[in-house]
């Protein structure tokens, strides 16, 4: 059963559908990366500096 | 920071000196035509701090760095390295993505001013061989071009280099199917970098502006 279900393809999905889902994919992983990155930065930064500055 | 901003200056300064004297062949020819060497100046440089500068710099600094951000991601991806740094409780994000981000928002903005002198040098020689005096092309850069244009284009820089840092990485983080998924992060990390660049280029000459272009 499960390797049929391996096997079967994938479901068809048009292109206006699939540009939409890789938009919305696209927009949300870069924005939770950005604010990620930017949290680290501003969390790691002050203490950096400050210690830096000693 | 040495690789995305020293190691982009020769590919920077290359492109918008070129480009800038290329500017220059076209529109100097035409000013001088109609007797008005004394705008020249100041329309190139004032082209090149607000649009040409900061965006052939993203778009080298793109295409070299963001290109290698991913591709390194992109490989340690695929070699299982992130996921033994996930393993050892080390964030990816802050391990690999907020170094590259911190790097290009602080090189991008010195990258632009690299771009923006190397553009204008470039249209101010090439304005020189096709009769524009000297002095006319900078008492109009002087008299057009302000503090505020060099700031709109540091803007932007800031932007752009936030862009491709967070593409790149993403590309390279989203990387699957080895060898190839390596070569096809790489691609498209590059080609969004550079169709956002021009996309947000549109959007941020709107803001930044607020509508009164020409304005010193």
């Amino acid at each position: 059963m499960n390797a049929k279900a391996a096997e079967s393809p994938a479901p068809h999905k048009g292109f206006a559908a699939s540009l939409v889902t890789d938009s919305l994919d696209f927009v949300g992983d870069t924005v939770m990366l950005a604010g990620q990155a930017l949290g680290c930065i501003l969390r790691a930064g002050p203490p950096l500096l400050k210690r830096s500055f000693k | 920071m040495s690789a995305i901003g020293v190691d982009s200056l020769p590919i920077v300064v290359a492109i918008t000196f070129s480009t800038g004297a290329v500017f220059a062949y076209y529109t100097a020819s035409v000013f001088v035509r109609f007797g008005a060497t004394n705008l020249a100046g100041g329309t190139l440089v004032y082209g090149f701090l607000n649009e040409l500068g900061p965006v052939l710099a993203g778009v080298a600094v793109a295409a070299r760095s963001g290109a290698a951000i991913a591709a390194e991601i992109g490989s340690m991806v695929v070699t299982e390295q992130v996921d033994a740094l996930r393993a050892m409780a080390v964030s990816p994000t802050r391990y690999l993505v907020a170094p590259r981000l911190l790097a290009c928002l602080l090189m991008m903005p010195l990258v632009g001013v690299f771009a923006d002198l190397a553009g204008s040098f470039g249209a101010y020689l090439m304005s020189g061989f096709h009769g524009v005096p000297h002095q006319a092309f900078l008492q109009s850069a002087r008299t057009f071009v302000g503090t505020g244009d060099l700031l709109r284009g540091l803007v932007k820089t800031l932007w752009f280099g936030f862009t491709i840092a967070v593409v790149a990485c993403r590309q390279g983080l989203r990387t699957s199917g080895g060898a190839t998924g390596v070569g096809r992060a790489t691609t498209s990390s590059v080609v969004l970098c550079v169709v956002l660049i021009f996309i947000s280029d549109f959007f941020l000459a709107q803001i930044l502006t607020g509508g009164t272009v020409g304005t010193k």
